[in-house]
């Protein structure tokens, strides 16, 4: 009987025993299951997830805040006008104007001899000339360079052309008068005299 | 004493026919027609001509503005003046992108492409860049009213002008709109001027 007792007895201090441990269970399983999400939250912030958000669309742990300093322009921006833009494109124009002779003239058809013709680079242009007389599309003479305020009226051929008469082109280069850089290009269709 | 004043004399004369048969070495080559009753003179006048000088003004490079927002293209009108003491023909001999930009385009035809469809890779790529004569501005009648369009190679005649008169000419251009920045960029235009 007293050992049915004391048997009795031991039980229910087990289940109490067992009782008092259940709160501390499950407080501790809670600090797990806390401890595990931030840990989950530390690695998404610090590995980019296999579909990451857009960053813009991340909320972040506090909301933005306004820098409220400094002030803009009031209404809407000014874009230039028609005659504006106009204005700036024709100061970047570049003009130029050429005196050309009509006739090129050579005593001689032979490579290396001197002929006359001229051509003037006036001290309003602001480029450098240089021309060379094509015909049939190849190069039988070139001018020296001519600079503003100069003229040539010499030309020496750079290669050998039969005697007569041919309409050429005189393909005028112009080139930037301080950094020599090339600008552009006219042609005159001019008359060749080789005697 | 007569003697020696024939002498002198005699070398003035001489020094005097001598004199004036060198200055006036044209006597020489004159000469004496005879014959009884009417006589036949032939006289030759010998002309020399100087060659013409072709004068012209002109720009060398011509600069174009595209406004995406405002769908706009602006180009200054292109003035050729003549300064020669006749006539002169213009022609366009071609118009062509060139490099030195930012961006360098290829010309293409105005209707080959959608252009307010084109994406920013196409926009930056292409362009369709024209000129024409611009009407009452100093060309003769019969002057070019067609565009002259980059892509083709042909040139094309533009007109006439008369001695100091200013004919005038337009870009027009078809352009995409997705531009993501400034961007410049270059055409080259080649003229050609001749007697009309």
């Amino acid at each position: 009987m007293t050992t049915e007792k004391i048997n009795e007895n031991k039980g229910k201090k087990d289940d109490k025993k067992q009782k008092r441990k259940w709160p501390y269970i499950l407080a501790i399983l809670l600090l797990l299951l806390l401890l595990l999400l931030l840990l989950l939250r530390s690695c998404g912030n610090q590995h980019p997830c296999p579909n990451p958000p857009p960053s813009s669309s991340v909320p972040s742990s506090s909301a933005p805040s306004l820098d409220d300093t400094g002030s803009a322009e009031p209404g809407s921006g000014s874009t230039p006008s028609r005659q504006e833009i106009l204005s700036r494109l024709q100061k970047q124009e570049v003009t130029v104007t050429d005196k050309v002779s009509a006739q090129a003239s050579f005593s001689s058809g032979a490579k290396g001899s001197t002929g006359t013709w001229e051509l003037e680079n006036p001290s309003s242009n602001g480029v450098i000339m240089q021309c060379e007389i094509l015909l049939d599309g190849e190069t039988v003479a070139k001018s020296v360079p001519i600079y503003p305020g100069q003229h040539s009226d010499g030309l020496t051929l750079s290669r050998p052309v039969s005697s007569g008469s041919y309409s050429v082109t005189a393909a005028i280069k112009y080139y930037n008068k301080t950094t020599k850089a090339y600008l552009g290009m006219a042609d005159y269709k001019i008359h060749l005299s080789v005697s | 004493m007569k003697n020696r004043f024939k002498r002198v004399l005699a070398g003035i004369v001489t020094f005097a026919v001598l004199g004036v048969t060198a200055a006036v070495p044209a006597f020489a080559a004159d000469k004496t027609d005879t014959g009884t009753g009417s006589i036949t003179g032939n006289v030759t006048i010998n002309g020399s001509i100087s060659p013409l000088t072709i004068s012209v003004t002109h720009p060398i490079n011509v600069a174009y503005a595209i406004s995406p927002d405002a769908q706009s293209f602006t180009a200054p009108d292109i003035k050729v003046t003549n300064n020669t003491k006749v006539a002169v023909i213009a022609t366009v001999e071609s118009l062509k992108a060139a490099s030195g930009g930012s961006l360098t385009f290829t010309d293409v035809d105005p209707s080959a492409k959608a252009w307010r469809s084109l994406n920013l890779s196409d926009s930056k790529k292409y362009i369709a860049l024209g000129i024409a004569a611009k009407g009452n501005s100093g060309w003769n009648s019969g002057y070019s009213t067609s565009t002259h369009w980059a892509v083709n190679d042909s040139p094309l005649q533009i007109g006439t002008l008369n001695p100091n008169i200013s004919g005038a000419l337009s870009l027009t251009a078809d352009y995409g709109l997705a531009f993501d920045g400034a961007y410049t960029a270059n055409h080259q235009l080649v003229f050609q001027f001749q007697f009309a």
